[in-house]
């Protein structure tokens, strides 16, 4: 193992821009010289109205499309290289009706390398008892709920222990109780696993409630308007979300996506 | 006042009516239609050529009962060879239409092409090309088989859902990898679909290719009693193609079921 004097940032973003073609021959800017850096370890929220290139964002360090212009590293590498150091959670569960819910969860595994073998059921077997899903191991996933869906789904991407964890919208298709208790179950998952995460969502609240760091993006062509740091303390619990920490965040984001008018409202209700 | 059954509960022969009502209803229906049929023929006296009775039908057939096992067999043998054959020929080449624009553009025109000309009509220049043979049969049954089969299966590889090709794409599959673990799979419906119209099709390619060649068969049978203007064993042939043809869509949804469950379930409306 070679080791680097000064370790590189989980995620290294330089003056990244990408842009898409439209129908009529002209390109759509996604995103416009986006700097950004990620600790090891750290949460980091990527909050912002719709169309402002945040999945295009996570696309991007997925190695699912290559940046127009631009650095975009992961834990050093280009993304191509770094498929096995990334997980990825879409907004939709995204498992297959054909295999149980344990082989969905293996399902990396048969594609990187070969048939899973004792070690990775092993594996994904504590996955699945951390996620509160062992009972379901050997159902198909459309016996399950939406909620449980997305359990596995997140088990799916952690099971090649992916040093960085992607989430685009994750809890997105979820109601607003089972959301809730998802944004706790990950919390508790991230604590007994310590990955980086990188967790898009266009909930205010969740990216407060979650995040050491909020990134809130504009859109057309997306760029990044503030990273707000959230002083919360940890672990959060429901009651985290009554604490002047967790207001002042809220507020601050709000402030960045709606401008000025969120300001005046804020004044108003003050007064 | 709770718990009490808001409505009373069906008595035994009422559910017993409930669970038969789907085979009993259908089932006396026909036997109403072929009883019509019985009478009018008796009535009116209408001559045999023109149209048996039911009952003369069923003897002809008991009377053929010898004769009958080869000839269903030739007729079976022609279906599935049939069938098979576009299954064998639809798949690999449905998997390179939807991987490749260019292979699509290529073949597209010629596949409707083919599709668009009456393959009654094509039957005889087989004969000339191919022979009188089994080889000619079984060309026509997979001709008629084969373009629905290819376009549901094509229509099924090109629905995945683009989660399932991010999520192929982000683990770095191999074309080989995410056609076999994730495309063919999530295209089974379709495919199923396909398979469940070829099998039906097949059945009719073979009986036209039998009134143009053979010399055994069910169609075979159609036109050499017509010949000889022996219409009760023509309908008897026509009794038993249909017969065959239930027994092998049967077969196909029993395969579904078996081996590719989520198949069958994605194809069908959420019972309960």
């Amino acid at each position: 193992m070679r080791e680097p004097a000064e370790p590189p940032p989980a995620v290294l973003l330089l003056g990244v821009r990408h842009a898409y073609p439209t129908r009529a021959g002209g390109e759509l800017r996604a995103l416009d010289g986006v700097d950004l850096t990620v600790r090891r370890g750290e949460f980091l929220a990527i909050v912002g109205p719709s169309g402002c290139g945040k999945s295009t964002l996570l696309r991007l360090l997925a190695g699912l499309e290559r940046a127009a212009a631009g650095t975009v590293q992961v834990e050093g590498l280009d993304p191509a290289a770094a498929g096995d150091l990334v997980g990825l959670v879409f907004q939709k569960p995204t498992l297959l009706d054909w295999l149980t819910v344990e082989r969905n969860i293996l399902l990396p595994v048969r594609i990187r390398r070969d048939r899973p073998g004792p070690a990775d059921r092993a594996a994904a077997r504590a996955l699945m008892e951390m996620a509160g899903i062992a009972a379901f191991a050997e159902r198909h996933p459309s016996e399950l709920s939406g909620g449980m869906q997305q359990r596995a789904a997140i088990c799916r991407a952690l099971i090649q222990d992916p040093e960085l964890l992607l989430m685009d919208e994750p809890f997105g298709a979820l109601d607003a109780l089972t959301r809730e208790e998802m944004c706790f179950e990950l919390l508790r998952i991230w604590s007994e696993r310590r990955k980086t995460i990188l967790f898009v969502t266009h909930s205010i609240a969740e990216a407060a409630l979650l995040a050491d760091r909020v990134v809130v993006m504009t859109p057309r062509p997306g760029r990044i308007a503030a990273e707000i740091a959230i002083d919360l303390p940890r672990p959060r619990r429901p009651a985290s979300m009554a604490e002047p920490g967790f207001l002042a965040a809220t507020q601050r984001i709000r402030e960045h996506i709606y401008g000025d008018a969120a300001r005046a409202a804020a004044v108003g209700t003050a007064l | 006042m709770s718990g009490a059954p808001l409505l009373p509960r069906p008595s035994r022969l009422a559910r017993a009516w409930f669970a038969a009502r789907g085979v009993v209803v259908p089932a006396l229906t026909l036997l109403g239609l072929l009883a019509a049929w019985e009478g009018l023929v008796q009535a009116l006296a209408i001559p045999v050529f023109l149209l048996p009775a039911p009952s003369r039908i069923l003897e002809e057939m008991l009377a053929m009962w010898p004769h009958l096992p080869g000839n269903i067999l030739a007729t079976l043998a022609t279906v599935l060879l049939g069938f098979l054959a576009s299954l064998l020929l639809a798949v690999p080449l449905a998997v390179a239409l939807a991987a490749s624009p260019a292979v699509a553009r290529a073949t597209y025109p010629l596949l409707l092409m083919t599709q668009s000309t009456p393959i009654v009509a094509i039957a005889p220049i087989l004969v000339v090309a191919l022979g009188t043979g089994q080889l000619s049969r079984t060309t026509v049954a997979f001709l008629i088989a084969f373009f629905p089969l290819l376009v549901s299966t094509v229509s099924g590889l090109l629905a995945v859902p683009r989660e399932v090709e991010d999520l192929a794409r982000s683990l770095r599959a191999g074309f080989w990898q995410s056609l076999w673990l994730l495309r063919l799979p999530s295209a089974m419906p379709f495919l199923f679909a396909g398979l469940k119209v070829a099998i039906a099709l097949s059945v009719i390619g073979a009986v036209v290719a039998e009134f143009v060649t053979a010399n055994a068969g069910l169609g075979y049978l159609i036109t050499q009693s017509t010949a000889f203007f022996n219409t009760p064993m023509a309908f008897a042939a026509v009794l038993l193609l249909a017969l065959m043809g239930i027994a092998l869509f049967g077969a196909v949804v029993l395969v579904e079921r078996l081996f590719f469950p989520w198949s069958a379930r994605a194809g069908r409306p959420e019972r309960r």
